[in-house]
């Protein structure tokens, strides 16, 4: 354990733990709220962009390029976080909640579910500071503002899950590279994605009918930390699926 | 309690409890999986119809006319499911499950606690039964070929929750008739709210990105039963009385 890890941390977790209906706001917070924000970014995204063949204003992304960096954004989001379990699968580091003897204003009943639902989860690198800055870095394509908000918005529930004990700072500090490395590696061979890209963006376009369905199902097991997708690979593959 | 009602219902629940794992997830389905599914058919739904304000030819509906339509029939879905949810407060009708030896091959601890939640609530008429014809009734109006694809959707989730024994199939029968009924009276009188509906479905033309992001919301939220909503709600509630 790092000095200044733990000292970070305990700072984090004083600020939260003040009464109970301010940790379980928290708790509700760093659940699924930022996955529930992340669809809404890609979607807000996904509409926006000048249709194509339009030339009102060249400096504006068509709706073509718009959709086929959101694509790529999407599967180094996905990647990253797949990365990050892999990663946490090989280098176990316990959480700072099963490690250290957090003050919590909650029922211990409830508390110690949680637990021990991590107890056998490892925090680092942290998957979801993995999944966040990689959206982060491809906001950054789009518009410098637009990446530096979701920077400071990914920063502030990183620091949620800090004080709630899910992660050490070197955890979420790891998982941020590991998410803006991923999304940077994966824009860089664009050129060689292009087969999947180009097809998908094309069924969105030929078959809106099939295409918008299935992008809503995907929008949701984001937000449910991918289970469906993991599920899916666990029973073709063998393994687990994501952690809390 | 009629002897074809009892035949249908225990043929059913042989179906659905051939085995643990078609129990548990006929349950599942039951419980999460048809939100979900109606949430999807919405979004598909709503890219129906050519772009345009005037069809091509013939029978053909522009996405404008297709989505005043969406609209009605999200309308119908909370009108029929209140009063279904109205009428199931004014005539006790005791779910099959309360009264009827059925099989149910899951952990009974589980088993108590699914038929606790029931065992006070009346199942006539079957809300989401109301909710499902709605959309077959929308889907119907576009293309008979899929709507009659749609209605055996229905009718096999009316089978399955005929089958866990949550409802009798008279109170399956309600609530699709129910669903029929305010969905076609809406539709007939669609020309009515037109004043009402064109704005809306308007802003989606406007102003995609907060439109689109209201839809993907409102769609995702009835995928998990309006639980983001309600737990919003009471952490709001929570905050404001202090507590």
């Amino acid at each position: 354990m790092l000095a200044w890890d733990v000292a970070i941390l305990t700072l984090t977790h004083k600020l939260i733990a003040t009464n109970a209906p301010a940790f379980f706001a928290v708790l509700f917070l760093a659940d699924r709220v930022p996955l529930v924000i992340s669809t809404m970014v890609l979607v807000a995204l996904w509409f926006s962009g000048q249709p194509d063949g339009t030339s009102q204003q060249p400096a504006r992304l068509t709706q073509r390029e718009s959709r086929q960096r959101i694509l790529l954004i999407i599967f180094s989001m996905v990647a990253a976080f797949f990365l990050a379990q892999v990663i946490g699968d090989l280098f176990f580091r316990p959480r700072p909640l099963v490690d250290l003897p957090l003050q919590v204003p909650i029922d211990p009943q409830i508390w110690t579910s949680i637990v021990d639902q991590l107890r056998n989860d490892g925090g680092f690198p942290s998957q979801h500071a993995a999944f966040w800055f990689a959206l982060t870095a491809g906001l950054f394509t789009f518009d410098w503002r637009a990446g530096l908000a979701a920077g400071l918005i990914s920063l502030f529930f990183s620091a949620l899950r800090m004080g709630l004990g899910y992660n050490y700072p070197s955890d979420a500090i790891a998982g941020a590279c590991l998410g803006i490395l991923t999304c940077a590696g994966i824009f860089s061979i664009r050129q060689k994605l292009a087969w999947l890209i180009l097809p998908t963006f094309q069924f969105f376009r030929r078959n809106p009918i099939l295409a918008y369905p299935f992008g809503l199902l995907v929008m949701i097991d984001i937000t449910q930390r991918m289970r469906w997708l993991f599920g899916l690979l666990a029973i073709l593959f063998g393994g687990r699926g994501p952690s809390l | 309690m009629n002897g074809f009602e009892s035949w249908l219902l225990h043929r059913s629940n042989d179906w659905v409890a051939r085995s643990p794992a078609s129990f548990a997830g006929a349950l599942d389905f039951s419980d999460r999986g048809l939100w979900l599914l109606m949430a999807a058919v919405l979004a598909g739904l709503w890219f129906v119809g050519e772009p345009g304000i005037i069809p091509t030819e013939n029978g053909k509906i522009t996405r404008l006319d297709n989505r005043q339509r969406i609209l009605l029939m999200l309308g119908a879905m909370g009108i029929s499911s209140g009063l279904a949810r109205l009428l199931q407060l004014t005539v006790f009708h005791a779910r099959p499950l309360v009264d009827v030896g059925l099989k149910a091959p899951i952990d009974p601890q589980v088993w108590q606690t699914v038929s606790s939640r029931l065992e006070l609530q009346s199942g006539f008429p079957s809300y989401q039964m109301a909710l499902i014809l709605v959309l077959v009734t929308g889907i119907f109006y576009h293309h008979a070929g899929a709507g009659g694809l749609a209605l055996l959707g229905g009718a096999y989730y009316g089978l399955l929750v005929v089958g866990l024994g949550f409802y009798w199939p008279i109170d399956i029968l309600a609530g699709a008739l129910l669903g029929v009924l305010i969905t076609s009276l809406l539709f007939i009188c669609q020309p009515c709210w037109r004043g009402l509906l064109r704005p809306i479905v308007l802003q989606f033309e406007y102003h995609q990105i907060l439109a689109h992001l209201t839809g993907f919301l409102f769609l995702f939220d009835l995928s998990q039963k309006f639980a983001t909503s309600s737990s919003l709600l009471r952490i709001l509630y929570g905050f404001t009385l202090g507590g």
